[in-house]
């Protein structure tokens, strides 16, 4: 009787024991998948196929399951309501996703009371990262990738310049940032133009921009239909021909070019992923991608960031287990140096937002194909808001 | 018309019927939709959140269903008193009060001024213009929300929002417990100010005014303030509705205010039926659960799935999914009892 029960209590340890060697960590992404934001879910999607392809579905053994939800074309309430649901029923040990500010902040509350790692792959608003001890970015804030473009701008040759931004909180924030930089290098600017979000003729504003005789133009769009119009709209009306820089950020990725032509050859751009570098990890990343989605497959910002994200993850289970508490998570993470195709990523330990190299970049025409190349690095930049406003809330 | 019909009218006016009905055992019915929702609160643990959007977008088509459905406006602008009534509570809730009680009254307050001030301007038209205008005042409402940065928080929404318990008593707990009962109340309430509206003597006029706006005019009716005051009830529902959000997500994005909101949500009634009460129920239903489980089988399908549902619907069955079970109820009713009440509810 007694043999027994030592028996049957050593089968149960071992079958506890490879229960717990087999386990499974969930990653549950909150995403765009319909509406006018889709392309970012398709992005997302893509990515990590690519990215379990090349790294395989699990680690050491346990396995890594994403689960997707569509948040549409962002809706505060229902991104809330999919975190819960992913946490409370879904058990994930590790939720992500946000295309839009608002969607991210309306989780901050729930993560912050289950104390669930979250790691943002878009929403680029400096402030999100303080809303909860249990975020951290991996894409970017719009502050930290336009900060060097306008000095940059002064030292090469651009005196002054003329701005033209959508109207809304990132235009303006991109404006403004560009602005302190660009004046505080001593250049002039002759003109800030606003562009209601659904305007899709840029001609009036174009010609207001083509009128002040500036130097460049500094616009910053969303990315997608309205910045494809506003950049076709600066060729069309002449601007290029007077000789005039355009200079943006995200207008330019390497995803848009093939809509502009040969009339983008030129444009500058700064980002903080060149799409064409020739890092050995780009190179890796960029073959997996077009294994999955096909040989034309370009890769944009959503995809750099989930593959880092998953990056993460993968670091996290191969060090932690897969088992791990939100605290171990977010500590362990927010501690790591990436070796991202981007270049190196790092995280600002107290406020879990990402540091990072930012490019300037002009297009060029190279083997017959529009790419973005590399002028100037600025290395292991950090959200300049952040630092500036270093009480916000 | 014809002559019989308005007969009917007529007599529904000198006696409304939901309050000269006797009492049958059919009208248990009734209870279902509210049986249901203490149900999934009992057993809806980790989708209490879901219930809560439901509930809130269930109010919101019903809002919509007393304009559009009952009284004829023809309004692609319903986003404005769901989004104005969404910041209200809000901005009352992080500069006022933090009492989701007094929040919700000023926001539905709020939001019914907005509706009796627009339905002023707006409702002297018909047609196509008036639903230019009701597109044009929800696109007003957007911008203001958009540019008032310091006051909105602009694209990157209103967040700090801090509710205090209801009544003092209860805790708006992290999984939505609290927030689904709360929204169910509020629900309830609109529910049965609705039904006696629309089963009042206004109410069957506004009905005369959607079917014959020159004879009721005739007759004497003020056709414009009747219109007006239905519109500005409907917005304040509305505005209803947009607080309880704002109160169960702590937060208040743009999206509150955008074109598509007011084009879910008119989905959501021709789906359930319009001028039926329980239309926007099922509508509203359908339409979140279903994107919410075609979502996470694959996100790329639920669009395909509701669009689908949507043609079958306004093809085939006029009256939407309520029309359906209406005519189910009454073919039934018809071979147990032909004598029976099959009087089509409206």
């Amino acid at each position: 009787m007694k043999r027994r029960l030592i028996a049957s209590a050593a089968a149960a340890l071992i079958t506890l024991s490879t229960a717990a060697y087999a386990d499974v960590v969930k990653f549950g992404i909150i995403a765009p998948f319909s509406g006018p934001f889709a392309v970012w879910g398709k992005q997302f999607k893509d990515s990590v196929e690519a990215f379990q392809k090349l790294n395989g579905k699990s680690v050491n053994g346990h396995e890594i399951q994403i689960i997707w939800r569509d948040e549409g074309a962002g809706d505060a309430s229902k991104s809330r309501q999919f975190a819960e649901e992913l946490i409370l029923r879904e058990k994930v040990n590790v939720l992500g996703g946000f295309a839009l500010t608002p969607d991210a902040l309306a989780v901050s509350e729930v993560i912050s009371e289950s104390k669930t790692p979250t790691i943002i792959l878009n929403a680029a608003t400096s402030i999100v990262t303080r809303k909860s001890p249990y975020f951290l970015r991996v894409s970017m804030t719009v502050a930290q990738y336009v900060s060097p473009l306008g000095g940059w701008a002064v030292q090469n040759g651009i005196k002054s310049i003329y701005t033209m931004v959508s109207d809304y909180a990132p235009g303006i924030d991109a404006q403004d940032e560009f602005l302190s930089g660009f004046e505080k290098a001593g250049g002039k600017v002759l003109g800030k133009d606003r562009v209601p979000l659904n305007v899709t003729d840029f001609a009036p504003y174009m010609e207001r921009a083509l009128q002040s005789k500036a130097d460049g133009l500094f616009i910053f769009a969303p990315a997608g239909a309205p910045s494809v119009a506003m950049v076709r709209e600066f060729e069309r009306r002449g601007l290029k021909a007077a000789g005039m820089k355009l200079l943006g950020t995200g207008e330019m990725q390497e995803i848009f070019l093939p809509s502009f032509g040969d009339s983008i050859l030129g444009a500058i751009s700064s980002t903080h992923y060149t799409e064409s570098n020739q890092r050995p990890e780009n190179i890796a990343f960029r073959k997996a991608l077009t294994e999955v989605a096909g040989k034309d497959a370009v890769p944009d910002m959503a995809s750099i960031a989930v593959w880092d994200a998953l990056g993460l993850v993968y670091e996290t289970v191969k060090a932690l287990g897969p088992k791990f508490t939100g605290d171990q998570a977010i500590d362990f993470m927010k501690s790591k140096t990436i070796n991202s195709p981007r270049g190196p990523i790092s995280w600002d330990p107290k406020e879990r937002d990402i540091i990072q190299n930012v490019y300037i970049r002009e297009v060029k025409k190279v083997d017959g194909k529009l790419i973005n190349v590399d002028l100037a690095t600025y290395e292991k930049v950090r959200d300049p808001w952040k630092d500036n406003h270093p009480d916000a809330k | 018309m014809t002559n019989q019909q308005q007969a009917t009218t007529q007599q529904q006016i000198l006696a409304p019927a939901a309050m000269s009905r006797p009492f049958s055992p059919a009208m248990l019915w009734h209870l279902l939709p509210w049986v249901i929702a203490l149900i999934f609160f009992f057993v809806g643990d980790g989708y209490h959140s879901l219930g809560t959007n439901i509930l809130v977008m269930i109010l919101f088509a019903l809002s919509l269903d007393l304009a559009l459905g009952y009284a004829g406006i023809i309004t692609l602008g319903h986003a404005a008193f769901f989004g104005a009534g969404a910041y209200a509570a809000g901005i009352f809730a992080i500069h006022f009060n933090a009492d989701p009680v007094l929040g919700l009254l000023a926001a539905t307050a709020i939001a019914g001024l907005l509706g009796l001030l627009t339905g002023m301007l707006i409702l002297h038209t018909r047609g196509e213009t008036l639903l230019m205008l009701t597109l044009a005042i929800a696109a007003i409402f957007y911008e203001i929300a958009n540019h008032a940065r310091w006051l909105t928080g602009g694209d990157d929404g209103l967040s700090g929002i801090r509710v205090t318990p209801v009544f003092g008593l209860f805790r708006f707990d992290l999984w939505g417990k609290t927030a689904f009962l709360y929204a169910l109340s509020v629900l309830f309430i609109w529910f049965i100010i609705a039904a006696l509206v629309v089963r009042s003597p206004f109410g069957r006029s506004l009905d005369g005014i959607r079917q014959n706006t020159k004879r009721m005019r005739a007759i004497g009716t003020p056709v414009w303030w009747r219109l007006v005051a239905m519109y500005s009830l409907s917005a304040a529902m509305a505005g209803s509705a947009g607080a309880l959000t704002a109160q169960s997500t702590r937060l208040v994005g743009l999206s509150t205010l955008e074109l598509l909101t007011s084009g879910i949500v008119a989905v959501m009634l021709v789906l359930g039926g319009e001028r039926r009460l329980y239309g926007a129920f099922i509508g509203a239903a359908i339409y979140v659960v279903v994107q919410d489980f075609a979502g996470s089988i694959s996100p790329f399908i639920w669009m395909f799935v509701i669009g689908f549902l949507l043609i079958i619907i306004v093809l085939f069955f006029e009256g939407g999914l309520m029309g359906i079970i209406d005519s189910v109820v009454a073919k039934l009713k018809g071979k147990a009892d032909a004598s029976g009440q099959t009087g089509k509810r409206t």
